[in-house]
């Protein structure tokens, strides 16, 4: 026979709202070793309205005198109102079986349900409160600061790259009043006939020729500079404005082309004569100032 | 005036020489009416020691010119008439089994001449056009295991027709780049073709004869190979070339995207060797400008990868290379 199990049980609150929880304490002293079962173990109700909810592990005490003492605790749970009695807890040792003394009685409360007078028909959908940055992502309206920053960024290398195009820098390129061809033409040719002693035959007609294919390309609107010596003789000639001195630049262009091209070395008689035929083409081709009424020229037409 | 290279002497030499060019042009000129052009582009690849592609439809003297040229020369002529069954062996020879010796000989193909008319180049599949073209590139021919150096002079004129594409095999890039210069034909003039209705339907023809040997061509192409080419010269070539692989570095943006790529170093050295003959055509020692612009057409045409966007909008590689040369400075 087993020693003497002291078996008791309480709740925690008499009480209980509807579909709320409440614990049930279980507490048994028995002698150390003795191996006991309750009887709820395998059940899900303790009566047929309460319901355990859940069984918790049990917690086992030493008590001394070879004493000891087991703690369990179940979790009840009601749905339906009224006043219920308990069964005592049983629990069994070998053939002896215990209940706990104290009969527990539980009142399960009922949940108050508002009246049909104050339901109230389902509210539209409320519409937010609109602002203009609403569209942007929350991301950028928090930081607008990065946004503006490249904008400015953007705008400035934007900026660069178009005066960088236009002018080939970023400062504005001031404009120069160009020459009219003939003083052009001829103010390179005195700075050529001042460099003459100090150039090979290769670079001196190079830069005479040079000075002849943009002169002609301003004077007469023919492209000297992408033609050759053939392309811009045949050209002057169809046009017929040349004619007293396209001998003049034949001769020019036909050593120039020996010096450039075959490797000639022109003797230095040669270059002062093929410089004075350039001067001589381009004063013969000058335009011719129109008289005026009065009899004066118009000395800008040059 | 003094001189550095022997101009004077070279012009001498030249003039020596010129009297074959003209003896050829002057027999050309006895069979072929018009087609000037195509008769100098000969002489220019004749002399530069090049390949000529002609395109032109059919019955313009294509065939008549080669041959002419061939019989002027004095020189072995072959016509190899290209389509879709031919094989390499039939162009290049093969090695035959011979009885009565009991071993295997070989049989030399027509590409053993000295003036090659491939014609319709492109009916043959690319097997048998790269046999012609390997043979065009290393002058060499090997058969079986033995190699056979082709003849000097050795001039390989294909002809494409620009019609009846269909069932065609268009040459490769790789490939076309071999040949020296691609030379269109047009119909002649009015006038010339009266001439040739005259010349034709004529009792007696004009006899071809030999005129030139074919060591003396040998010899006029060593000269042709000292004409003067100055660095000047060198660098417009340069730069027409890079023109066609980078137009934005010349201001030709336009072109950036008509051309898929430009013309390779070949080019470069075509066009230089292909001035030099013209050059020398005209009776000049040295190189100009000139020389290099009349045969600038003709070198680079084939060379140059159009794009999509150029053919879709009709845009030749002539057009292409006119707004080259004009935007190129002229030394």
């Amino acid at each position: 026979m087993a020693g003497a199990v002291v078996l008791r049980a309480n709740l925690d609150s008499a009480t209980l709202l509807m579909g709320r929880i409440t614990r049930l304490h279980i507490e048994v002293a028995q002698e150390k070793g003795t191996v006991g079962q309750f009887t709820f173990e395998n059940k899900d109700t303790l009566i047929g309205e309460v319901e355990i909810a859940a069984k918790l592990d049990a917690d086992t005490t030493d008590l001394k005198n070879n004493r000891e003492q087991i703690k369990r605790d179940l979790v009840l749970q009601a749905f339906d109102s009224g006043l219920y009695v308990l069964p005592p807890v049983t629990y069994i040792v070998g053939a002896d079986t215990f209940r706990s003394s104290t009969p527990l009685s539980l009142k399960v409360l009922p949940v108050n349900v508002d009246s049909l007078d104050n339901v109230h028909p389902i509210k539209p959908v409320a519409e937010p409160e609109y602002k203009w940055y609403d569209w942007l992502p929350a991301t950028l309206v928090k930081y607008w600061w990065v946004l503006v920053t490249a904008i400015i960024l953007l705008g400035a290398i934007l900026a660069i790259i178009y005066l960088k195009k236009k002018n080939g820098s970023i400062i504005p390129k001031r404009v120069k009043k160009r020459l009219p061809p003939a003083e052009e033409a001829i103010a390179a040719l005195q700075v050529i006939k001042s460099r003459m002693a100090m150039m090979d035959g290769k670079q001196y007609y190079t830069e005479l020729t040079d000075v002849l294919r943009v002169y002609i390309d301003r004077r007469f609107g023919i492209n000297a500079v992408e033609m050759t010596s053939s392309q811009i003789k045949r050209h002057l000639k169809e046009r017929g404005e040349t004619r007293a001195v396209d001998e003049q630049l034949d001769m020019i262009l036909e050593i120039a082309d020996f010096v450039k091209f075959a490797g000639l070395h022109p003797l230095p008689g040669d270059n002062e004569a093929a410089w004075q035929r350039a001067v001589d083409f381009v004063e013969a081709t000058r335009p011719k100032p129109e008289p005026t009424v009065g009899g004066k020229e118009d000395a800008s037409k040059s | 005036m003094n001189e550095t290279v022997n101009i004077r002497e070279l012009s001498e030499l030249i003039a020596s020489k010129s009297n074959i060019v003209s003896l050829v042009k002057q027999g050309m000129d006895q069979t072929i009416v018009g087609q000037q052009h195509l008769v100098e582009s000969l002489l220019i690849a004749l002399l530069a020691n090049g390949h000529v592609l002609l395109e032109g439809v059919p019955g313009l003297a294509k065939t008549l010119a080669i041959k002419t040229l061939a019989s002027l020369i004095d020189a072995k002529f072959s016509r190899i008439q290209f389509t879709p069954d031919l094989l390499p062996a039939d162009v290049i020879g093969t090695m035959i089994y011979s009885i009565q010796k009991e071993r295997f000989e070989v049989k030399k193909g027509p590409v053993f001449a000295n003036f090659i008319l491939a014609d319709e180049i492109n009916r043959a599949p690319a097997k048998v056009q790269s046999a012609l073209l390997e043979a065009m590139q290393e002058r060499q021919v090997t058969i079986g295991e033995q190699t056979f150096a082709l003849d000097d002079p050795f001039l390989v004129l294909a002809t494409q027709n620009p019609i009846e594409q269909e069932g065609t095999y268009p040459l490769p890039e790789a490939q076309v780049d071999r040949f020296l210069m691609k030379v269109l034909i047009g119909y002649p003039s009015k006038t010339d073709e009266a001439a040739i209705i005259r010349r034709n339907i004529a009792a007696a023809k004009p006899a071809v004869n030999a005129l030139v040997k074919p060591d003396e061509l040998v010899e006029t192409r060593a000269v042709v190979n000292q004409v003067y080419l100055d660095e000047k010269i060198e660098r417009y070539i340069v730069d027409i070339v890079f023109a066609t692989r980078f137009p934005q570095d010349y201001g030709l943006n336009d072109l950036q995207t008509m051309l898929q790529f430009g013309a390779s170093p070949r080019a470069s050295i075509s066009l230089a060797q292909a001035a030099r003959a013209n050059a020398f055509l005209h009776s000049r020692a040295f190189v100009i400008p000139d020389d290099v612009r009349n045969v600038c057409h003709d070198v680079l045409r084939h060379r140059l990868g159009l794009s999509y966007e150029a053919e879709a909008g009709n845009i030749t590689a002539d057009e292409i290379i006119n707004n080259i040369i004009d935007k190129i400075a002229v030394p």
